[in-house]
């Protein structure tokens, strides 16, 4: 043989190394991945990491489950832990000053609820209660009366309107109870991600019940996140995400019952006491898990004309909305991003964000 | 001397086709899967074809679910849960499709096929 190597060498070499390097190429398989899953706040929590080593990946995981049972006890409503007891001082009368550990958390949906224009409010824990909604196991079969409804909301006032950032004190209102099940997810989950990069993980999805969170990339291509069918069975839209992004969706087929052909749903208005109407499903796009959990229930009470308007108050590009009549409606910006699914063309509106 | 020859390029371009034509055939998208994981808790209890049409009764926390296989499918039929979100949940095929009874601590998840999705927003 020459100095030529494989350009030069004998034909049968050459064939033979050629045929070792696709078999190589052939077989080669991706690096590990490592799924972890556990139920917490009322849902399944996968931990998905990728191409970090197996055992110190399962031992990151294992602090993410151990986060979210720590995150669940403290801002359970009706639990003893902090949220729980903020409840029954509240219900007892009387301002509350709040620790600061809660009060981190009900600044920022307090921040969210103003940007909003109360379309999202955590202070709707007793109309929350009142629905049957609050027990993640149970589903409740009918409606409250109209009556305790009116009298529910009359009671209700905003949190904007009694929470007090500069002393975390929230000011007397017996009626009100702070339920922040739109939003404790999401920073569960953005506190989740922060966890894993403290462990070195580069490369991961937090997916609660769904709404997810992912940083990094899957090896040499983007995650890919499917969103589900509201009415039918199977995938509306893909979506690939890379970097560090939120991908979160809420609807009415998420916890709901029927009764006598109509369908009651757990995103309730603020406003009107009863279920958000008009729209059937909300996926959102956000830099951050929190933001996008609470904007999709915000986005859900505005409804299919006023959500644009609502999305821009919370700095949001990235939405897609179905409503109830099949309609979707979409931003430039998440046109980008979305690849939509259904075989048959679907009826599909582009709305400028304000 | 040309460092490559046009019968080295066909050989390059055949390998090419070739890696293509095994990648397709070996790993990409049959999204289906083939069977069902089912675990209580943190523990598998059973590892169900889903090429074989039947019924399995699962012993979760509260009581006894029922899954049903058909068509390659699968699904929670009953289950002692109040909420009975796992029965809405409906059928699941496609690989890493997950349908859960919370209550009663049991998951199902399709494994089998390719990995359409990393996850799915529900």
């Amino acid at each position: 043989m020459t100095g030529h190597g494989l350009v030069a060498g004998p034909f049968r070499l050459r064939w033979a190394i050629c045929a070792v390097l696709l078999i190589v190429a052939a077989c080669a398989r991706d690096p590990v991945e490592t799924r972890y899953r556990f139920t917490a706040m009322g849902t399944l929590v996968e931990v998905t990491i990728f191409d970090h080593p197996p055992l110190e990946a399962e031992a990151a995981a294992r602090d993410v489950e151990t986060l979210f049972l720590d995150l669940q006890h403290r801002w359970d409503p009706w639990d003893d832990g902090p949220l729980g007891r903020l409840n029954q001082a509240l219900a007892a009368g009387g301002s509350v000053q709040v620790d600061p550990g809660l009060a981190g958390i009900i600044d920022r949906s307090n921040d969210i609820a103003r940007a909003s224009g109360g379309a999202f409010d955590p202070a709707v824990g007793s109309l929350v209660k009142l629905w049957g909604f609050d027990d993640a196991a149970n589903i409740p079969d009918r409606p409250p009366s109209s009556m305790t409804i009116r009298t529910a909301l009359e009671a209700m006032q905003p949190l904007p309107g009694i929470w007090d950032p500069s002393t975390a004190t929230v000011a007397t209102a017996p009626g009100v109870a702070i339920d922040l099940g739109g939003f404790a997810k999401g920073e569960a989950v953005d506190r989740a991600i922060s966890l894993l990069q403290e462990h070195g993980v580069a490369n991961a999805i937090v997916n609660a019940g769904g709404d997810l969170r992912a940083i990094g990339r899957r090896g040499n291509r983007p995650w890919r996140i499917g969103v589900r069918e509201p009415r039918l069975e199977g995938v509306l839209a893909a979506i690939e995400v890379s970097g560090d992004q939120s991908v979160f969706t809420s609807g009415d087929y998420e916890r709901f019952f029927e009764l006598e052909g109509r369908r009651y749903h757990h995103i309730l208005d603020p406003r009107t006491g009863y279920p958000s109407q008009g729209l059937i499903s909300v996926t959102v796009l956000a830099d951050n898990a929190a933001t996008a959990d609470a904007a999709c229930t915000a986005l859900m009470v505005s409804g299919p004309e006023r959500w644009p308007g609502v999305a821009s108050g919370l700095g949001l590009d990235k939405v897609m909305v179905v409503e109830d009549t099949g309609v979707i409606q979409i931003t430039p910006a998440m046109h980008g991003k979305v690849r939509l699914l259904r075989e048959d063309r679907p009826d599909l509106q582009i709305r400028e964000i304000p | 001397m040309r460092i490559l020859r046009a019968g080295d390029v066909l050989i390059l371009l055949a390998g090419t086709a070739l890696v293509g034509a095994s990648y397709a055939a070996f790993w990409s998208p049959r999204v289906e899967g083939d069977k069902a994981i089912i675990s209580v808790g943190h523990d598998t209890v059973a590892h169900a074809s889903l090429l074989e049409d039947r019924k399995i009764p699962i012993d979760g926390l509260l009581g006894r679910s029922l899954l049903q296989i058909e068509d390659g499918r699968i699904r929670f039929t009953e289950s002692p849960c109040p909420g009975r979100y796992c029965i809405h949940t409906g059928w699941i095929s496609r690989t890493g499709q997950v349908a859960a009874c919370l209550p009663n601590g049991v998951v199902v998840e399709v494994e089998g096929g390719a990995r359409e999705f990393d996850a799915i927003n529900l």
